[in-house]
């Protein structure tokens, strides 16, 4: 068995050169030359460009996912085979060249202007942070944000710099995570396989995983918190395996990170805990077992630190953090077991949508082979698991959460959580197919099959079926106007809909579905009703006879006095399938005609702006049982 | 020292600067750069110490990364500390904050690990350079390919609050037709009033010339009004006035006539 590429435990910290070992000696091939490289980097991205073109105008699925994979593979493989032969800076360039283009595809769907759900939440927030000059203003498309103002306060802080707009600052700020996301793999790697080689390949698998081309890459809190997490961990590596000055910086700078997690997002930082906890106890372990050290006060400061400082912040400024979770955690385990028993809930994976077969069978697909390396690369450790060094082996079994969260995906709760859970376990799962790969090419050559062409063909599969795991058609392309989405669902009437409101009655509170909200809170700044069990403003469209008296009364009282309606909720169902969120009781059905004609008939709405397919409704509940002298 | 010195220079030049009306791609591409990345060049040199000549090439990928990571870091923590002690959020808050712990981390890093050394090479950045171009010039094309999508709509709008009104006195509605993405025909729109489901004769219709709107995004607007008798008897009244032919073009007023 070769164990060359990993280190055994007392081996010297950083030492150079183990690269040399799996470095491919020959001068690369033409087409991976960088002038090819970068020339087919660029048509694949303006081929990524005409597939957003066939999108936006409709027709056949398939040409534009065709299309798409095109562009991506033309730009992708070439360099990706770059850094597969082991040149530590064309690894270095190669990996940044990796970023762009795994940023690309996201930048492209909505250059200018926000389009995502989240987007439009962080948008507002730091809109909001500029025009008062103060952190933490509520945010009612997603309440919590308003605690963590990380990605709020940095592109203010960018905006205020460099004059640029708000949404190019964010863009920027965004841009700046996620190239430095990768970079952190690569010292994360390099540093724990003892292989440059091994860093850059860890890059490049890290690149595959589903959140990395679009949910990571939206302008939202996660995206920024996941390059502080990555290297919080590689400073904390390099720490562990230091003295000195060196050890005590890299600790210092890994604390700081850990500032700027807890400030920017929860769910990143409960990972962190959860992972540092792991990671500390292991090493603590191996220290009881084997009296090495292996930096156990080094990943217990980084442990206390973190949990302390999250702790805090969640004490005294993020108080509403923990309700925002419970039902994530809760609900998800609740619905996944209800699963086991009944048919009809949950989610369907892969549900019907325009996303083409091909595609789906290679993210069904992706999973496997994901599992087939984690079960070689178990095999090939459980019997020199002595030799490693316990924080490599605790990042390598977080990996292997990847797994269970896959499951989550069928509870609707659950699914969010498994997408988010995913840029943290793969980390692990780059670690243990860098280490596998790097294993692999170490063997003698195999007569019958290019092991290069097969390594590039898996590359493709997870690739493409990660990529088609993770957001949904209306997210990943643009299109023609579709009712019932975040993003194909938003319209110029909304917008201009929501400043008129706000400037002839100020940032008031308003019911509506929850695709014109995402408008009317972040070009109006309107503070839009969440509707729940206990809150169902839904009554108002959603039912044939309208709010009950005690609806009416609540409404009243919290002030939300218009009402604004999209027609176009009675067109067609939703996309996604509800218009008021999870309680809506027309879940997979148009809103009926008659609900909206209605409101022009009851005598405590009044018609106070109309458009062809918007109507503001403005509300007098006063006036609920007042008789119309008309008799109309 | 000299060399720290022309860095701390640099900081403080971008600083005052960033307060003065500098255009906006100066401020991008010169004076920010200069802000965070001074700052997380000395951080960096910091945790690695100074690289010296004939020195290993182990830590390349940190020295590389670890200033944009501090760049990232400093204007959060920047951001945080000013809203800690109250300070606004603002252009001379963030610009001078920043300077300031730019200054602080040259100034450590000199004691630190003594003074910097330059960049050497500078040939090796025109590959990277013209790579930039080319996917910059690529992103760009890629981003103009998409067909431009001009939605094309009016909006109609009560210009005041819900009227009140005293039996059988006239009552004026005043109303505004905004137009986006393109004019508002040129011809006056046919304004009609219906009380209780019941057409009324208008009083008096006004309807101004197109003229330009205040409305962000909008081409033109037309504001006018419709004057009619309220209804005698007294008590809430369903009252539609329309302007143009469109059906949605309707306002659902509840008029309240009082006696």
């Amino acid at each position: 068995m070769t164990t060359s590429t990993h280190p055994p435990t007392q081996a010297p910290a950083d030492t150079p050169g183990t690269a040399a070992s799996t470095q491919d000696t020959r001068p690369p091939a033409r087409w991976t030359s960088w002038p090819a490289v970068v020339g087919a980097a660029a048509v694949g991205i303006l081929v990524v460009g005409l597939s957003y073109r066939l999108a936006a105008e409709g027709g056949n699925p398939n040409i534009r996912y065709g299309v798409f994979w095109l562009g991506m593979l033309l730009a992708a493989v070439p360099v990706t085979a770059r850094i597969a032969t082991g040149d530590r800076v064309a690894a270095g360039w190669g990996v940044a060249l990796l970023g762009v283009l795994t940023y690309v595809p996201k930048f492209l769907r909505n250059p200018g202007a926000p389009a995502y759900h989240d987007e439009y939440a962080h948008w507002r927030e730091a809109v909001d942070v500029l025009s008062t000059g103060t952190l933490f203003q509520p945010n009612s498309i997603i309440p919590i944000v308003q605690y963590y103002p990380g990605t709020s306060g940095l592109t203010a802080a960018v905006q205020r710099l460099t004059g640029l707009s708000v949404w190019s600052s964010g863009q920027l700020v965004l841009f700046t995570a996620h190239m430095l996301v990768l970079f952190a793999v690569v010292v994360l790697a390099r540093v724990h396989l003892r292989s440059a080689a091994a860093g850059a390949l860890a890059a490049v698998v890290y690149a595959l995983n589903p959140s990395e081309m679009y949910f990571d890459t939206q302008y939202a809190y996660e995206g920024i918190a996941v390059a502080f997490f990555m290297w919080i961990l590689a400073l904390g590596s390099i720490a562990a395996r230091s003295s000195g000055r060196r050890r005590t910086a890299a600790l210092a700078l890994a604390l700081l990170c850990v500032g700027g997690c807890v400030a920017t997002h929860h769910l990143t930082t409960l990972f962190l805990v959860l992972l540092l906890g792991g990671v500390a106890a292991i090493v603590a372990f191996r220290r009881w077992r084997s009296k090495t050290a292996e930096g156990t006060g080094v990943w217990l400061v980084l442990f206390g630190g973190t949990v302390l400082v999250a702790v805090a912040w969640v004490l005294f400024v993020a108080t509403p953090t923990l309700t925002y979770l419970s039902p994530y955690f809760g609900g998800s385990v609740e619905q996944l077991s209800g699963m086991a028993s009944q048919e009809d809930t949950g989610r369907v994976v892969l549900a019907p949508s325009p996303q083409p077969l091909w595609e789906r069978g290679l993210t069904a697909l992706s999973p496997v082979i994901v599992g087939l390396v984690c079960l070689a690369a178990l095999l090939a450790l459980r019997k020199v698991l002595k030799d490693w060094r316990a924080d490599t082996l605790a990042l390598m079994a977080f990996g292997l959460v990847y797994f269970p969260s896959v499951l989550f995906l069928l509870a609707p709760s659950g699914a969010e959580g498994a997408r988010r859970s995913w840029a943290f376990s793969y980390l692990g799962i780059a670690l243990i197919a860098a280490f596998m790969v790097l294993r692999w090419r170490e063997r003698r050559p195999v007569r019958w099959w290019g092991r290069g062409w097969v390594l590039m063909a898996l590359f493709v599969v997870v690739l493409v079926g990660n990529v088609g795991a993770g957001l949904n058609d209306p997210y990943r392309f643009p299109g023609p106007f579709r009712w019932g989405t975040d993003t194909n669902s938003a319209s110029a009437e909304a917008r201009t809909v929501g400043e008129e409101l706000s400037a002839r009655a100020g940032r008031v509170r308003v019911i509506t579905d929850r695709y014109t909200a995402l408008q009317l809170v972040a070009y109006g700044g309107l503070d839009v009703a969440a509707p729940s069990v206990g809150f169902p403003a839904w009554q108002l469209t959603q039912t044939p006879d309208g709010p009950t008296t005690q609806l009416a009364a609540e409404m009243r009282a919290a002030g939300y006095d218009y009402l604004v309606v999209d027609t176009r909720m009675a067109e067609e169902p939703s996309f996604i399938g509800d218009n008021y969120g999870p309680t809506d009781p027309l879940i997979g059905q148009a809103t009926p005609k008659e609900n909206l004609a209605r409101l022009d008939r009851v005598p405590w709405a009044t018609r106070v702006i109309t458009t062809e397919h918007l109507r503001v409704y403005h509300l007098d509940f006063f006036l609920m049982n007042a008789p119309m002298g008309g008799g109309s | 020292m000299n060399r720290t010195l022309i860095l701390a220079s640099s900081v403080v030049a971008a600083v005052v600067l960033s307060l003065l009306p500098v255009p906006v791609v100066l401020r991008t591409l010169v004076l920010f750069p200069v802000l965070v990345l001074v700052a997380g060049w000395s951080a960096a040199r910091l945790v690695l110490g100074t690289r010296t000549p004939g020195n290993d090439t182990a830590d390349d990928d940190l020295r590389f990364t670890l200033p944009v990571l501090v760049a990232l870091l400093v204007p959060l923590a920047v951001v945080l500390l000013l809203a800690v002690f109250g300070i606004p959020v603002d252009t001379p808050g963030i610009a001078i904050g920043t300077g300031a712990v730019a200054l602080l981390l040259v100034g450590a890093a000199h004691v630190a690990a003594g003074p910097p050394t330059w960049p050497t090479g500078p040939r090796r950045t025109v590959g990277p350079l013209v790579a930039v171009l080319v996917l910059g010039g690529a992103v760009a094309g890629a981003a103009a390919m998409r067909p431009p999508v001009v939605e094309s709509y009016a909006q109609l709008s009560l210009s005041t609050a819900v009227p009140r009104a005293v039996a059988g006195s006239t009552v004026t509605v005043p109303w505004t037709l905004t137009g986006y993405g393109s004019p508002l025909p040129g011809g006056a729109p046919e304004v009609r009033v219906a009380v209780a489901g019941q057409t009324v004769t208008p009083v008096e219709v006004t309807g101004g010339a197109v003229g330009p709107s205040t409305a962000a995004g909008a081409v033109d607007e037309r504001r006018g009004s419709v004057s009619f008798a309220a209804p005698t008897a007294p008590g809430l009244h369903d009252v539609r006035v329309s302007v143009g032919r469109d059906p949605w073009a309707t306002l659902v007023l509840r008029l309240e006539v009082i006696s």
